[in-house]
């Protein structure tokens, strides 16, 4: 089964348009910037961002969760998350909320390779729900 | 892209069906009852997306593609935990395959992809799983 090696930020963004997508994860990380002519996924990438570290910031109860929103943040080259506490309600729903973004989002995504990782991203958020 | 990209995901789908059919027929109802029960639950699921995968190709104008007469299933897994192990290994390739799918179709046949791909996810933690950084994606996960 074919499987899209690492990507680095940069070519999630660009791959859709360069059909590009099999390069090595060595881009250096970068601050999330206005999306281009040339980064149709640019926007995207940016509110997954802000999305993912906005529901982070409510699991410093759960480190498996913590743990999962970091390695998520990092796979898009975003800076870690500042974890904060809510109570277990919310906390659950914001990550229901989340899981059903990211779905989305992946489902948006002008790039393949990013749509599968959003996709996957999904699956995680909806497997630590799951456990919850 | 999406016809080729939906055949190779049918292909997958017969094999996990003859996987599972046949650990399930190797698994006791009565002594394992949960794992009977998962890998039972497992089965109907992919069936129904097999026959979901089979009328979007037609749909599409093409012959879905048959299944093979037979799959290879490890030997003597007989044991509960080994049947659980590789009930586990033919989800996560099921998963892998699906997140696969998702990069190469658009529309409403990604949206089929994501939506099996979560449900996957979830379901594979009834075999003993636990949660993972990047369901279908491990690569991610090594980084």
């Amino acid at each position: 089964m074919p499987v899209d090696p690492q990507l680095s930020r940069r070519v999630l963004l660009t791959a859709g348009v360069a059909g590009a997508g099999l390069l090595s994860a060595c881009g250096a990380a970068r601050s999330p910037a206005p999306a281009s002519a040339d980064d149709p996924d640019g926007s995207l990438v940016d509110e997954v961002v802000v999305r993912i570290t906005a529901t982070a910031a409510l699991a410093a109860g759960v480190p498996d969760l913590v743990a999962m929103h970091t390695a998520h943040l990092d796979a898009l080259e975003a800076a870690p998350p500042v974890p904060g506490t809510a109570p277990l309600p919310q906390l659950r729903r914001s990550e229901r909320q989340l899981q059903r973004f990211l779905g989305g989002a992946a489902a948006r995504a002008e790039s393949g390779p990013l749509a599968r990782l959003l996709a996957s991203m999904s699956a995680a958020v909806s497997q630590q729900v799951a456990v919850l | 892209m999406s016809t080729e990209a939906l055949q190779t995901t049918l292909a997958g789908e017969h094999a996990a069906l003859y996987v599972l059919g046949t650990l399930g027929g190797r698994t006791s109802q009565t002594t394992d009852p949960d794992l009977f029960d998962a890998i039972a639950g497992a089965f109907a699921e992919h069936r129904s997306r097999r026959d979901e995968l089979v009328a979007a190709i037609a749909d599409l104008g093409a012959e879905p593609v048959a299944a093979e007469a037979a799959y290879d299933v490890p030997a003597r897994v007989d044991r509960a935990q080994q049947i659980a192990r590789v009930a586990r290994a033919t989800e996560d390739a099921c998963a892998t395959t699906y997140a696969w799918l998702v990069a190469n179709t658009v529309g409403e046949l990604r949206r089929w992809a994501i939506g099996a791909l979560n449900e996957t996810a979830v379901r594979v933690l009834t075999l003993r799983g636990t949660p993972e950084m990047f369901p279908g994606a491990g690569e991610y996960a090594d980084r």
